[in-house]
């Protein structure tokens, strides 16, 4: 293709990206926040870096100028709490973890911003709030009826495997959420094409203490029956029940996967896990919906692009695939004087026309709009896929929805990995678990005798979740 | 006849020096191990995305300035380097000058509570950074200082004064002070004393107390990631967010890693002889 062709076809893409997604236009009002500065906050994520890339356009339809922090994940919670707690109103837009609203709404750190969703003269006409898919935004952003944040994107925990080398073995991957794919399905296809001597393992697993939490859970609901679902960490009176057979089962099945690891596994992360897949060195990894483009499909690693299968997690003995939500928000601080210019900010950022263009940096979708689109179909597959499983299937409270999580996350994780190493048994991990998340509990004046203000068990009723998007306050 | 030309006298009786060849080779070997990590994270730097991640590290590749394109030009990490290179400077001059009188004092006066002062001194580097975060943050806030070159100076200088104080104290008791009482006695001021015959004394040991809080201070991460965001953002907090995000970027961090390093290591190689006679000052006593 020539260079004049190349670019006429951009432009004739381009074109058409115009034509088909309306540009936010900028109302009257929103002309006095020309010259305005805001300062954002988000972690050093691909799906923000594919948002970053049409900032010059938002500065120039408003002329205001937008100073993005980027911050490694590890640090970043703190460094937003600090400035939320002193209330600097340094920042004007945070970017918020799912897994951090109730903390942030419930200290009042956050301006709610359905005021500014119902204002013409800040929300332009074709926004349309009601385009969220209503789990992904109450999920992300709704906290005790009041909605605080706008999803620029979410999805499921999922795995990752090489199409062209399981050919090669001689057989072929089912598609995403086929009922075949199991956990037992799993560790067969992984042992099938498993050599480490020619440079390919099974399974990249992620056994590190900090990621049990992100990395085991789709395995610890995987081994759940349909009825246990919900009782995978505490009962309806908030009493821990993981010390059982699924939870015994699950570990010991996400330690099988050693098999496939080297020696110095233990404390493998996301980033060696991923690493030795996009190097070619493995068949599988854990991979999390959002990170799918900027990991494994992003055009320039000729290794794997285009060779890889995208799957859920697999489903357990009894049928049960893990509900995982993942999703990050963008809120407005309660402190800055410029709510209004980032509310501006925010919906341009979360309108029909960035989302879909965003995809094919590394975006995530979170509208019915995106998820259907046909552009997004022909470059991001793996989203349309998920279209269904995110309206109906996924958990926003997957990881329970209690102040007390980290601290859940972090002793699985403890003992877990003490399993890998071979220190301890599943079945010792599973008691331990239960008493130190028991104390953990207690701590949390759980268990205080006539007690009636704890937290709703939202998972079991997932109702709650699926209202429409404007009918939240 | 300088001290170093003493060395270069040799007795005509004296045996000859045998050429020990192994010596060479160990001081090449440690050489080489020495230099292997940098010269591989410079070698990284200059990989693609898919040469660096390769789980077969290979000598031979084609260079690429992708990653330094990356950080210069994508995301202008030279504004950081630009806050780096002043906050840096200007804490290295700030607390050496300012530590070098407070250490003269110690060393040369005699005063009560001199050996305490000198104690609550160092107790200042004994603070891990993280108890003292959110304290220095809050008066940082109060004192609008958030944000600014002019706040990690003042931080710096404070944090790097007690190190200052504590190398220089012990350098200027090894200079004895009859030097200083000599030049008082040919009617020069303490002042001019500590000018003319002190200050050339101690410039060795001076800058290579520099050179150390020059790279104390531009490899700060802790206060430089919370105290600043936008505006004041120096090096290393900014190589973290652009190279390691879900997942390590290895040829970004190559580039980020010689972008924050070649300024020091040039540094320290035009300052070189001045380090090595400054660190063995007060070794041989008189």
């Amino acid at each position: 293709m020539s260079i004049i062709t190349k670019y006429g076809f951009a432009a004739t893409i381009a074109a058409s990206f115009v034509s088909v997604t309306p540009v936010m236009a900028q109302t009257e009002y929103q002309k006095k926040f020309e010259g305005v500065e805001l300062n954002v906050m988000n972690p050093a994520f691909p799906q923000f870096a594919a948002l970053w890339k049409f900032l010059p356009e938002f500065e120039e339809q408003y002329g205001i100028k937008i100073n993005v922090d980027e911050i490694p994940f590890d640090q970043l919670r703190q460094k937003s709490l600090v400035e939320m707690q002193q209330g600097t109103g340094r920042v004007d837009v945070f970017a918020v973890d799912v897994m951090w609203l109730a903390e942030y709404a419930a200290a009042g750190f956050l301006a709610p911003v359905k005021q500014y969703v119902d204002n013409p003269e800040l929300t332009a006409e074709g926004y349309d709030i009601d385009d969220f898919l209503p789990r992904v935004l109450s999920g992300t952003g709704v906290y005790n009826d009041t909605l605080y944040t706008i999803p620029i994107g979410a999805g499921p925990v999922g795995t990752t495997f090489r199409g062209d080398v399981a050919e090669a073995a001689g057989f072929t991957l089912p598609e995403k959420f086929d009922d075949s794919f199991t956990t037992e399905y799993m560790y067969e296809a992984a042992s099938k094409v498993h050599n480490p001597e020619n440079g390919m393992i099974g399974f990249a697993n992620v056994p590190g203490r900090w990621f049990w939490g992100v990395t085991y859970l789709p395995y610890l609901y995987a081994f759940q029956t349909p009825e246990t679902k919900g009782d995978e960490y505490v009962g309806e009176d908030w009493k821990i029940t993981i010390n059982n057979q699924h939870t015994i089962d699950s570990i010991d099945y996400y330690v099988s996967l050693k098999d496939f690891m080297p020696a110095d596994s233990a404390n493998w992360g996301i980033g060696e896990a991923t690493q030795l897949y996009q190097s070619g060195g493995a068949f599988g990894v854990w991979n999390y919906q959002d990170f799918i483009t900027g990991f494994f499909e992003d055009g320039g690693n000729a290794t794997i692009n285009g060779k890889n299968k995208h799957l859920h997690t697999p489903a357990g003995p009894h049928g049960v695939i893990d509900p995982w939500f993942g999703s990050w928000g963008m809120g407005i601080s309660v402190d800055t004087e410029k709510k209004e210019a980032a509310w501006t900010f925010i919906q341009w950022l979360t309108s029909k026309a960035i989302q879909e263009r965003a995809i094919e940096f590394g975006a995530g979708p979170s509208r019915h709009s995106t998820y259907k689109s046909e552009t997004v179909a022909e470059i991001a597959p793996w989203w349309t896929d998920t279209y269904e499983f995110m309206l109906t299937e996924t958990n926003p409270d997957e990881r329970i929805r209690t102040p007390e999580w980290a601290e859940i996350s972090d002793i699985m994780g403890e003992e877990g990995n003490r399993v890998w190493i071979g220190e301890i048994d599943a079945a010792e991990a599973a008691a331990n678990m239960e008493k130190k998340m028991t104390n953990v509990m207690r701590r949390g004046g759980y268990f205080i005798p006539g007690r009636t203000d704890l937290p709703k068990q939202l998972w079991r009723d997932l109702t709650y979740y699926d209202r429409l998007p404007s009918e939240w306050n | 006849m300088s001290f170093q030309d003493l060395y270069k006298i040799e007795s005509p009786a004296a045996p000859h020096k045998p050429k020990n060849w192994w010596v060479y080779v160990i001081i090449l070997l440690v050489c080489f191990v020495n230099f292997m990590p940098y010269l591989w994270i410079v070698m990284t730097g200059l990989m693609d995305r898919e040469a660096a991640t390769a789980s077969t590290p290979t000598w031979f590749f084609k260079p690429t300035f992708e990653a330094f394109h990356f950080l210069i030009v994508e995301k202008g990490i030279m504004y950081n380097f630009m806050n780096s290179t002043i906050v840096a400077v200007a804490s290295t001059f700030f607390s050496v000058v300012i530590g070098m009188f407070c250490a003269y004092a110690l060393a040369r006066y005699d005063f009560t509570g001199r050996d305490d002062v000198s104690f609550w001194v160092l107790t200042n580097r004994m603070m891990p950074p993280v108890a003292i975060l959110l304290p220095i943050f809050i008066t940082f806030q109060t004192l609008k200082l958030l944000d600014t070159r002019l706040g990690l100076i003042i931080l710096y200088t404070a944090m790097q004064l007690p190190f200052v104080v504590w190398m220089l104290t012990g350098y200027f008791r090894d200079i004895p002070k009859r030097y200083e009482e000599s030049a008082m006695v040919d009617g020069d001021t303490w002042f001019q004393a500590f000018r003319k015959v002190t200050l050339p004394l101690m410039m060795p040991s001076i800058t290579a107390t520099s050179i150390f809080v020059m790279i104390l201070s531009w490899n700060e991460f802790a206060f430089a990631t919370f105290l600043t965001s936008i505006e004041a953002k120096t090096m290393p907090p900014s190589i973290m967010a652009y190279s390691i995000g879900a997942s390590i970027q290895w040829n970004i961090l190559g580039a980020a890693v010689i972008l924050i390093t070649a300024p020091l290591v040039l540094f320290v190689l035009i300052m070189q002889r001045q380090l090595i006679s400054g660190l063995s000052q007060g070794v041989v006593k008189e």
